[in-house]
């Protein structure tokens, strides 16, 4: 898509002076002195890795967190944001990275809240709400059906519905925080056209990514952040990615390109083990997510299954890890069926499992970083019951050496940056038996040094036979990473495609389910 | 029996529909059983000074809510435990109470108010010719009948206005509240202070239609009332089910410790026991079906 | 610098805050209710020391505090919560007699093992029902174990002022328990007696547990994070009953040795209270058991103070339960020195 021209009169809107923010509970300086000017009708891209301080610079522009010094200017008027409503009372709304909808309220409920339609009597108007979300849906080429239950929708759909309702508010400035992650790529472009029409209608656009593909594909300008500062305010049309990508990073960080990456050819002996799926079926209420799956993962080769969530890739996780139990069928390995469906029983027999949610399932966030790493490793470092004081230190040591994972031992996981959290996971889990490892979006949120880490053990313990699956919605990994991969519509095997058969739109086409042959493989 | 059982259930249906705006903004308010206890203390203090019902009823909602107001500040403001300074409202009524009437009359006992003027009853003398119906629809109290509104007047603020949009969204999700610019922290302190204001009612209903203050006279009817909102599937018309069947029971079981000779000692525990059974068999029948997954996902114990 | 180094200063601030907040309060209330204010202040003051009776009586409370103070850790540090500690020590004590009683002849050991082992199994009992309930069916354990202390409590007024009361006192009392199950009195005429020790031990035994064995380790990971420990293979659901359970064991001793070492007797009432003390102890000591001996002096000592003050002036009141909501109104508030204050509290990664 080619970016229309940049209006002739771009009239400044919104200008932040000298913004800094100290994360006081972590001794973090989030942004150092940023100043950044964004105008009406231009698209603006803010880059940068992860903790790199884009969010949190939007955080204060959106009144979400307010700043530890500088200002915010509207129009040449000085503002001060003291909660969200106050930023949007100005006209600045932000779409967060993972809009926090109540799921069983219906999807005008949730995007009438804080600005209610009411009758004269003060009661809600539903109808009211409905025809302006039907309305301003139309305009931008949104389908959505305003009587919907929020939690029935796509995780694609919900940045649709959040933009919308942002739009719904009358925005200045919209700020969109990495809206495309869970998005295929016809959903992207269809966003994007979105986008275009809001800087048309002489609305500013700041779009947080870290995918310069799509910073490239429609930005104006390009804001670069590096390590909580300002690297550069550059135009799209004097710049290239290579050059984006090294403000991004620095001077010295090779860029690993998913799309040139070559598999390493897969060791010659013949399979160890096996983790075979066979029929397998889970139920939520009436209506089945997991449809008869039929899969086997092999040792020494890397089984990539991806799909768009919602259609059965986060059932998918549960079941391998032994969370839940599926209501059919059974999951066997070396061709036994596992007897409990429990995470004690699968750790037991040798699966390991990286988990999607590294926050609330991977990590005690108030626990130490050694409390953290010791936990699939306790029984041995007890004696008579007791905890071995210095066995439980050494092995801290040894894995945070192997993996360096950065800070001292005894400092509670809550400090840690999402990157070591994920270190921590990966060394705890991958230190015992790496008979069969399900990663689950292992390198979701990740910057790409951490991302590398992570792909590198992979390939570690796919040449070392290790059964690997990796469930991922993000197609490039997928594609990058797997010797086979499966596609995931609606709760079933959509197509199970072989290194040669495969393409990143042939993926995008199963997904979405634009194709049905071989679903019974 | 019935005639009894609608007038017993009035203060836990009271309570029950102010602990359920709290529950809706996401909050426990373990402190009804105190606030009732408040606000029949000084709902019959009040009303006997002034010799007149309804501003006692008045002052009871009052302390209710100034009570409930501050729980809401420690909770909010100084980020306390909402569970332990609940606690502390039920553990300040039943220290303050007793100083409160020591000090003033001397006794920490039984408070006799004859000179009160007569709870009023409504519809007195209307019949179906159903008696069952009767005994539910007519003759009541005023009280009872003031239940039965607050109950229409939180299903349509809940239900069917922007207020209670919001505090539904602060309970459920309290950041789609933020991020839409609703103060969140704003709507649930509210949410303790309508709570705090319907308990304080609920314990003057109780003290003014006998016309005394007893220690202890909210008899556990707070925890009752919690329970009954888990028991009314967290609906205003639920809860005024799970309150009624509260009542019936109680009087129920008063009829029956006649001729069954049951220590009225032991009696005292009854509505405990009741209130604990309920709950259990609720959550019991209620996750049977999710409990096959659940069962399994424990499964190791 | 570690974040409990961080939050030290904090948690130290609130806890000051919650404890001279209840001093004042107490002083408020005995200056404007008491006909001798200036007595009922130094009574308050002093009276716990000044003489062998109200020291002893004090130094009892501490190890009866300790004991529910590590009742109400152990249920906390799983993630659960024990709220029918009032009715448990209530219901242990009567065991503790009825036991005893029943076996007048029997000698010492044998007696004192078996009254307090059937007062701590039938506490544990009722509080690992709750923890039952809750893993089988997701039954808030908060509710249901205050529920059943409250529908028990009556049942036991009613045992002890009816059938088993001892005829020939005024008190609504048991008979007292056999000369040779009474514990050592260590500064007589208080009560204070040997179980004191055992308190103590068993506080520090805690610690150990918690803090150096394989299962404290599971116990605290699934307290802080449930998800967590199962995904890493600890039965939850263990840590959810058993918890619940040693914490009623806790009050069960906590009875037992109330009637074994202090009163000698079951009496009407006369725990009350002390649930409600022990999760006062465990808050001021912040759920951990070597802190929780400290906290069960410095409420001990509240305790007693406000006892000798309403003895000494005739003025009586429930002052206990006034001090116990002060504590916990603030105790867990993050009262912070302006200078400490810190930024919102939300997810710190940018």
């Amino acid at each position: 898509m080619e970016p229309t021209p940049e209006p002739v009169l771009a009239r400044m809107i919104v200008r932040m002076n000298n913004v800094s923010t100290w994360f006081a509970e972590n001794q973090v300086l989030a942004n150092d002195s940023v100043s950044l000017s964004i105008r009406s009708g231009e698209v603006h891209a803010l880059v940068g890795e992860n903790g790199a301080g884009k969010s949190t610079l939007m955080h204060v522009l959106s009144g979400y967190r307010p700043p530890t010094s500088g200002g915010i200017e509207i129009d040449g008027a000085a503002v001060r944001f003291t909660a969200p409503s106050d930023a949007i009372a100005n006209g600045v709304v932000m779409v967060h990275q993972h809009p926090p909808f109540v799921p069983f309220f219906r999807v005008w409920e949730n995007l009438a809240l804080g600005t209610e339609w009411t009758t004269p009597i003060g009661t809600l108007d539903r109808t009211a709400a409905a025809a302006a979300i039907r309305r301003t849906a139309e305009k931008y080429g949104i389908a959505v059906d305003p009587d919907a239950r929020m939690g029935r929708l796509a995780a694609s759909r919900l940045h649709f519905v959040a933009v919308l309702g942002a739009l719904l508010r009358a925005p200045r400035l919209l700020i969109l925080d990495e809206p495309t992650a869970p998005c295929t790529e016809p959903e992207v472009d269809k966003l994007f056209a979105a986008l275009r029409m809001l800087a048309a209608d002489g609305i500013a656009v700041v779009l947080i990514t870290h995918k310069l593909k799509e910073v490239m594909q429609i930005a104006d300008r390009v804001t670069v952040m590096r390590a909580g500062a300002l690297v550069a305010t550059v135009d799209r049309r004097e710049t290239t990615a290579a050059e984006i990508a090294s403000m991004m990073l620095g001077e010295d960080c090779q860029i690993t390109d998913l799309d040139r990456r070559i598999l390493p050819s897969p060791p010659a002996a013949t399979p160890r083990s096996t983790l075979e799926l066979r029929d397998v079926t889970v139920h939520a209420g009436d209506l089945p997510v997991l449809d008869r799956i039929n899969l086997t993962a092999t040792s020494g080769t890397i089984l990539g299954v991806t799909g768009i969530r919602e259609n059965g890739l986060e059932f998918l996780e549960e079941v391998l890890s032994g969370t839940i139990a599926p209501d059919a069928g059974t999951i066997l390995l070396n061709g036994i069926p596992v007897a409990r469906y429990t995470p004690r029983h699968f750790r037991r027999i040798g699966i390991s499992y990286i988990p999607t949610d590294r926050i609330l399932r991977g990590s005690s966030m108030d626990s130490s970083v050694a409390e953290n790493l010791i936990l699939l490793h306790r029984k041995g470092l007890q004696r008579g019951g007791l905890l071995r004081r210095k066995a439980v230190e050494q092995f801290a040591e040894k894995l945070k050496r192997r993996y360096d994972i950065a800070g001292p031992l005894h400092q509670p996981m809550r400090r840690l940056s999402g990157g070591n959290i994920q270190k921590v996971i990966l060394s705890r889990e991958l230190s015992g038996r790496r008979l069969v490892v399900v990663f689950s979006e292992p390198s979701w949120g990740l910057d790409i040094r951490s991302r590398n880490r992570v792909y590198e053990e992979m390939d570690a313990l796919r040449s070392e036979g290790a059964v690997v699956i990796l469930i991922s919605a993000d197609i490039d990994e997928v594609l990058s990473m797997s010797d086979r991969i499966a596609v995931m519509f609606r709760g079933r095997v959509a197509a199970l495609l072989e290194a040669d058969e495969r393409t990143r739109e042939r993926i995008g086409e199963l997904m979405l389910g634009v194709e049905r042959e071989g679903a019974d493989v | 029996m019935m005639f009894n059982g609608v007038e017993i259930m009035t203060p836990i249906l009271l309570a029950a529909l102010g602990g359920l705006f709290a529950e809706m903004a996401g909050v426990l308010n373990i402190a009804l059983e105190g606030l009732i206890l408040i606000g029949a203390f000084t709902g019959i203090l009040v009303a006997a000074a002034t010799g007149n019902l309804a501003v006692g009823m008045l002052a009871a909602a009052v302390a209710g809510g100034v009570l409930a107001g501050l729980l809401a500040w420690v909770t909010s403001r100084l980020k306390a435990n909402i569970f332990i300074a609940g606690l502390a409202v039920n553990l300040l009524a039943a220290g303050m109470i007793p100083f409160l009437s020591t000090w003033m009359f001397g006794t920490k006992g039984v408070l006799r108010f004859p000179d009160l003027p007569r709870m009023p009853r409504l519809l007195v003398g209307v019949h179906t010719g159903l008696p069952l119906l009767d005994d539910l629809l007519f003759g009541h109290s005023v009280t009872v009948y003031l239940a039965w509104l607050t109950a229409v007047i939180a299903a349509v603020l809940l239900y069917r206005t922007p207020f209670g949009l919001r505090l539904r969204a602060t309970g459920a999700r309290a950041e789609s509240a933020v991020v839409s610019g609703v103060n969140a922290v704003r709507y649930r302190s509210i949410a303790i202070v309508v709570s705090g204001v319907a308990a304080g009612l609920a314990g003057s209903t109780i003290s003014l239609r006998l016309g005394v203050y007893l220690p202890n006279i909210s008899a556990g009817r707070g925890w009752i009332a919690l329970v009954a909102i888990y028991l009314g599937y967290r609906t205003p018309m639920g809860i005024v089910i799970a309150a009624l069947l509260f009542g019936l029971t109680d009087s129920l079981a008063g009829a029956a410790q006649g001729f069954m000779n049951i220590p009225g000692t032991i009696l005292l525990g009854l509505p405990y026991a009741i209130t604990v059974v309920a709950m259990i068999l609720y959550s019991a029948i209620r996750s049977t079906k999710p409990r096959r997954r659940r069962r399994r996902i424990d499964a190791h114990f | 610098m570690s974040e409990q180094a961080m939050a030290a200063p904090r948690r130290a601030a609130g806890t000051l805050v919650a404890v001279s907040a209840a001093i004042l309060v107490t002083v408020i209330l005995l200056a404007i209710g008491s006909p001798n204010p200036a007595r009922a202040l130094t009574s308050f003051f002093w009276g716990p020391f000044s003489n062998r009776f109200f020291f002893g009586n004090m130094i009892d409370t501490f190890g009866l505090l300790i004991l529910v103070g590590l009742g109400v850790c152990a249920a906390f540090r799983a993630g659960v919560f024990n709220l029918g500690g009032e009715g448990q020590v209530y219901i242990a004590a009567l065991t503790t007699a009825v036991v005893a009683l029943s076996m007048p002849a029997a000698p010492a050991p044998i007696g004192i093992l078996a009254a307090t082992g059937a007062a701590v199994l039938v506490a544990a009992l009722l509080a690992g029902l709750s923890g039952l309930f809750r893993w089988a069916w997701g039954t808030d354990e908060l509710i249901t174990s205050f529920l059943i202390s409250a529908a028990l409590v009556p049942t036991v007024n009613f045992l002890i002022v009816g059938p088993l009361r001892n005829p020939d006192s005024n008190l609504m009392t048991t008979v007292r328990v056999a000369g040779q199950f009474r514990f050592l009195r260590l500064l007589p005429p208080s009560t204070l007696n040997v179980s004191v020790g055992a308190a103590v031990l068993l506080a520090v035994l805690a610690h150990g547990f918690l803090f150096s064995t394989l299962r404290g380790y599971e116990l605290r990971m699934t307290g802080l994070n449930r998800e967590f420990a199962r995904y890493g293979g600890v039965a939850v659901g263990a840590y959810t009953v058993l918890p619940m359970a040693v914490s009623g064991g806790f009050h069960g001793l906590a009875g037992a040795f109330f009637v074994l070492g202090t009163h000698h007797a079951a009496i009407e009432g006369f725990t009350a209270g002390l649930g409600w003390n022990g999760i006062a102890v465990a808050l001021i000591g912040r759920n951990h058991p070597l802190l929780i001996i400290p906290a069960a002096l410095v409420f001990a000592y509240l305790e007693a103070g406000s006892r000798v003050a309403g003895l000494q002036t005739e003025f009586t009141f429930e002052l206990a339960a006034i001090i116990q909501a002060v504590i916990f109104f603030l105790i867990t508030a993050e009262i912070v020195l302006p200078r400490l204050r810190r930024g919102r509290r939300e997810r710190s990664a940018p």
